[in-house]
């Protein structure tokens, strides 16, 4: 899958809210219809890379199961970004 | 990249960690609710998420210093691979810590004559103007007058300062403060110290006032320690030159020099300075000014000085000439010292080179040997660019540690040539290891790398990983590089001819110049210096009175006195010839005199051609006459009998009356100024006894250790100068060109040494690699002389190919050594025979071990081993 592409995907799942990797991972799957069916693990560097540009950011929290978890949020640039991107 | 987040790099990684963990922990769960049993759940869970391994490498690297990373990997890499061979290593080191060495230690010393610039103000724009003899091309620098000295600091507008100064004056005897010594006190204009620049370190330097205050005079440091102990309460204090008393109004610091480095003293040129500045031989210093070049300031010079001269005459015969300061010290250190360094840096380039191609042949060789390695590192994924780079950062590290003990190499050498001081160093110059020999050296090792490291990095590179690993690494026949190894091996063979010649010539040169006959016989003669003061020896008659005595006291036939001694004869002097029509010639200012006791021709041996030499007959009040040498009647008086011919050096006057000549020498051989090699000046001789001078030379044969204390007996006044041998001054003369032909020598036997090992380890390793072939050979019926004749043959082409190469490059490159040689042709065909015949002798025993050993092959072990 194109870089661009997943980038925006995870822009996209974060929209309504921040959430942590797991549930992004299936979020783009159910969004895609299940079309896309991609190794999860290549989920993680775009995180990074995301986080790295600035356009999402991590915070630690508690999941579902009462786990310590990483949560990426959207931050305004990347709202931004996503909304260059929409429109285009 | 981030720096930061390079640091954070572990605790990334470990964040991810659990990050992943955590995903998979969902995931399984998930999958349990769905209703898989749970190790199932787990291995879907993972199956979904995908390589752990490779995401978490991925996210590393991304946050890594990719290139440092691998430069950091590949040199301990390196490291591990040099522990494992040794014997290569410490070789490889050794060998590039002494070429490297070499080129810094030469690259110092050019550095400290010709690119360091002198220790004064503004050096680059100092200048020295003299003379130039336009008709006699043989002395192109004199001094200039005073006159001509004081039109330049008026009238020039190319220079913002200009001072006088000279070294053409005799010594004076310093006395007043501990023991009376011989001293150069220089004469110089106030001008001197503002135009060098330098602050004196106690006191102060010429003013305006000083010229109506009789004698100032501003000491060296080396003086002012040496003799007067270092006194802080010098200035205002004074001392005395023979018999004048001068004020000491200050002193310089410790590194301050200018040329000569034997004056001791400066001493204030006043109007009334004794002898008249006007008959004094001046130097002309200057500096330019801001945006004037040296070719303005010489037209103007020279149109300045035309303007002057345009009446007397002296306009015909000497053009003032305008030279660089810098340039003028290395000449007068060595007229062929720019191009004596600039060959040896030539030199110690060759010897870097052959060590280069030898350590790259090494190289391509051990690239055949590893090629196991390589292959299996290239089948395991690495890339052939990481290949290449790993194997540069190899060649690196090597050249860095050869670099490294090279500087050590370098520092050793030149601690030695200061101590030695095998010759004179230009004024100015100091020879040291600083920051820009330390660039230069690293500079040379990055370049010696690439050099040596590229070519076997490259071939090693391109080799097929699967046909390797197939044939076990062993190699096919054809799989070393052989054209070029050979080529690499003639390279080298060419190289060092080149600088086997070089060495033979100037060794031909030095033999040439120490062995011709000088026209006297220098052995065992001892010469001393003895001035007389004048109180105690107010005129003519005393002194001779002196001398009588001292000749007699010392030996009538073993004793002489002069007021010149061989090798320098100051032919600066006009000759007139009576009753002859007054020739273009005889204004030629290439004539020398002495004057000298009856003894000197005998004891120096000086062969008589014709005439008389002088006796005890020819007194002050007998006529007077003169000897001259061969020189001068075959030039002036060619075809004719010049005894009774009348002749006057200068301008004919009561003291100087003209004078018959009643015998012709043979001559003496002089040196000829600042170069390599001999010549015969016109030399005319004046009885002692006809006009005794204040200060004589005393050459005495079989002398005797007592010499100085002989002399004293007879009167302690005297001043004495410090005793020498006639071959000691002979051999000083010697000391550049020795210099030169040695150092070359020891180059030139080195890259021979060098290319020899490299032929003999080529041919080694074609033994090893090729002992089956050898084998097969043997046992189809080849003899071992055909065997020896075969491997011959392999040597035979690089070292042929290369002795060609070299001599034509040889032909070309001693060409610019001209000014090096004496008596010997740069195509001197004794020399290219003889050095050549050297290069073939030694080649042939480089390869008579391989030969011997392949020869010895025994075809049934050699055809068993697969």
């Amino acid at each position: 899958m194109l870089q661009g592409t997943l980038d925006m995907l995870i822009l996209k799942t974060l929209l309504p809210g921040a959430a942590h990797g797991h549930a992004i991972a299936h979020a783009i799957e159910r969004g895609s219809s299940e079309i896309l069916q991609v190794e999860h693990g290549s989920l993680y560097p775009a995180l990074y890379r995301l986080e790295d540009r600035g356009w999402i950011a991590s915070f630690w929290g508690t999941s579902e199961n009462n786990r310590k978890a990483k949560y990426y949020r959207l931050t305004p640039a990347g709202r931004k970004q996503l909304a260059i991107e929409t429109t285009r | 990249m981030n720096w930061r987040r390079f640091f954070h790099r572990a605790r990334r990684d470990a964040e991810l960690a659990s990050d992943i963990q955590l995903y998979l922990d969902a995931e399984t769960e998930e999958n349990v609710a769905r209703g898989m049993p749970r190790d199932l759940a787990r291995e879907r869970a993972l199956r979904k998420f995908g390589n752990t391994t490779l995401i978490r490498e991925e996210v590393y690297r991304m946050h890594g210093l990719r290139f440092l990373e691998t430069l950091w990997q590949d040199g301990f890499y390196a490291l591990r691979m040099m522990r494992r061979k040794p014997i290569f290593t410490v070789t490889v080191a050794a060998t590039l810590a002494l070429g490297i060495g070499a080129n810094a230690a030469v690259f110092g010393i050019v550095q400290a004559v010709l690119l360091q610039p002198l220790p004064y103000k503004n050096p680059s724009r100092l200048v020295a103007i003299w003379d130039k003899n336009v008709r006699d091309s043989g002395i192109s620098k004199m001094f200039d007058s005073f006159q001509d000295f004081r039109e330049v600091a008026q009238h020039a507008g190319s220079f913002e300062e200009v001072a006088a100064a000279t070294w053409a004056v005799s010594g004076r005897l310093l006395s007043g403060h501990g023991f009376t010594r011989g001293v150069l006190a220089m004469p110089v204009s106030g001008s001197f110290f503002p135009l060098l620049g330098i602050a004196p370190a106690l006191g102060r330097t010429f003013g305006t006032g000083d010229s109506q205050r009789g004698c100032s005079a501003v000491l060296s440091d080396r003086l002012w320690r040496r003799q007067l102990a270092a006194d802080p309460n010098i200035i205002g204090n004074s001392v005395t030159l023979d018999d004048q008393v001068c004020t000491v109004i200050g002193v310089m610091p410790p590194g301050f020099a200018f040329y000569p480095d034997a004056a001791e003293l400066w001493i204030l040129l006043t109007p009334g300075f004794s002898p008249p500045p006007d008959q004094l031989p001046i130097g002309i210093f200057a500096r330019l000014r801001p945006g004037i070049s040296i070719t303005q300031a010489q037209a103007e010079v020279s149109a300045l000085h035309a303007a002057v001269h345009r009446n007397d005459g002296k306009e015909r015969d000497f053009v003032p000439t305008v030279h660089n300061l810098q340039e003028e010290f290395t000449f007068l250190a060595d007229a062929s010292l720019a191009t004596t360094l600039w060959v040896l840096l030539g030199a110690v380039t060759f010897v870097l080179l052959i060590a280069c191609l030898n350590i790259a042949n090494l190289l391509l060789g051990q690239a055949v040997a590893r090629e196991h390695e390589l292959a299996l590192r290239a089948a395991l994924g690495c890339g052939r660019r990481r290949l290449l780079r790993q194997l540069l950062t190899e060649g690196l590290l090597l050249a860095s540690i050869g670099g490294a003990l090279g500087v050590g190499v370098a520092f050793a050498a030149i601690r030695y040539l200061r101590a030695v001081q095998p010759v004179e160093m230009p004024i100015g110059a100091h020879v040291e290891i600083n920051w820009l020999v330390l660039a230069f050296t690293a500079a040379v090792s990055v370049l010696t790398a690439l050099l040596f490291g590229l070519l076997p990095a490259w071939k090693a590179s391109r080799l097929d990983a699967i046909e390797s690993l197939k044939t076990g690494g062993r190699g096919g026949v054809s799989n070393r590089p052989r054209r070029l190894t050979q080529a690499l091996i003639a390279g080298e063979m060419a190289l060092s001819l080149v600088l086997l010649v070089g060495a033979g010539l100037l060794m031909e040169s030095v033999l040439n110049m120490d062995h011709e006959p000088l026209g006297f016989r220098p052995e065992g003669l001892a010469v001393t210096a003895v001035t007389l003061p004048a109180n105690h020896y107010p005129d003519a008659a005393s002194r001779l009175q002196f001398y009588d005595r001292m000749v007699s006291l010392l030996g009538d036939h073993t004793a002489a006195l002069t007021t010149g001694l061989p090798p320098y004869v100051s032919a600066s002097s006009v000759m007139h010839i009576s009753n002859q029509p007054v020739s273009p010639e005889s204004d030629r200012h290439d004539v020398g005199e002495r004057t000298v006791s009856p003894e000197y021709f005998e004891v120096l041996r000086v062969r008589l051609l014709r005439g008389r030499t002088f006796n005890a007959h020819d007194r002050e009040s007998s006529e007077p006459v003169a000897v001259i040498n061969d020189a001068i009647a075959r030039e002036y008086f060619a075809g004719e009998d010049p005894i009774g011919k009348r002749i006057c050096i200068d301008d004919p006057g009561e003291k100087n009356p003209w004078r018959t000549i009643v015998g012709v020498v043979a001559d003496e051989k002089s040196s000829r100024n600042f170069q390599i090699g001999w010549v015969e000046r016109g030399n005319v001789f004046k009885p002692l006894a006809q006009d005794p001078p204040r200060s004589v030379s005393v050459v005495v044969r079989a002398a005797g250790a007592d010499l100085q204390h002989r002399i004293a007996n007879i009167d302690e006044g005297v001043a004495i100068g410090d005793t020498e041998m006639m071959e000691a001054r002979f051999g000083r003369l010697l000391a550049y060109p020795r210099f030169r032909a040695v150092l070359l020598g020891a180059f030139a036997g080195f890259s021979l040494l060098l290319a020899a090992i490299g032929l003999y380890g080529v041919l080694g390793q074609f033994v090893a690699q090729r002992t089956q072939e050898i084998g097969v050979r043997m046992a189809v019926g080849a003899t071992p002389v055909d065997v020896v004749r075969f491997i011959g043959l392999q040597a035979a082409y690089p070292v042929i190919g290369g002795l060609a190469a070299g001599l034509l490059g040889a032909e070309a490159a001693v060409r610019y050594m001209g000014t090096l040689l004496y008596g010997v042709r740069p195509t001197d065909p004794r020399t290219l025979s003889i050095v050549s015949i050297a290069l073939i002798v030694v080649a042939g025993l480089a390869t008579l071990l391989p030969a011997r050993r392949a020869a010895r092959v025994d075809p049934l072990v050699a055809l068993r081993n697969e």
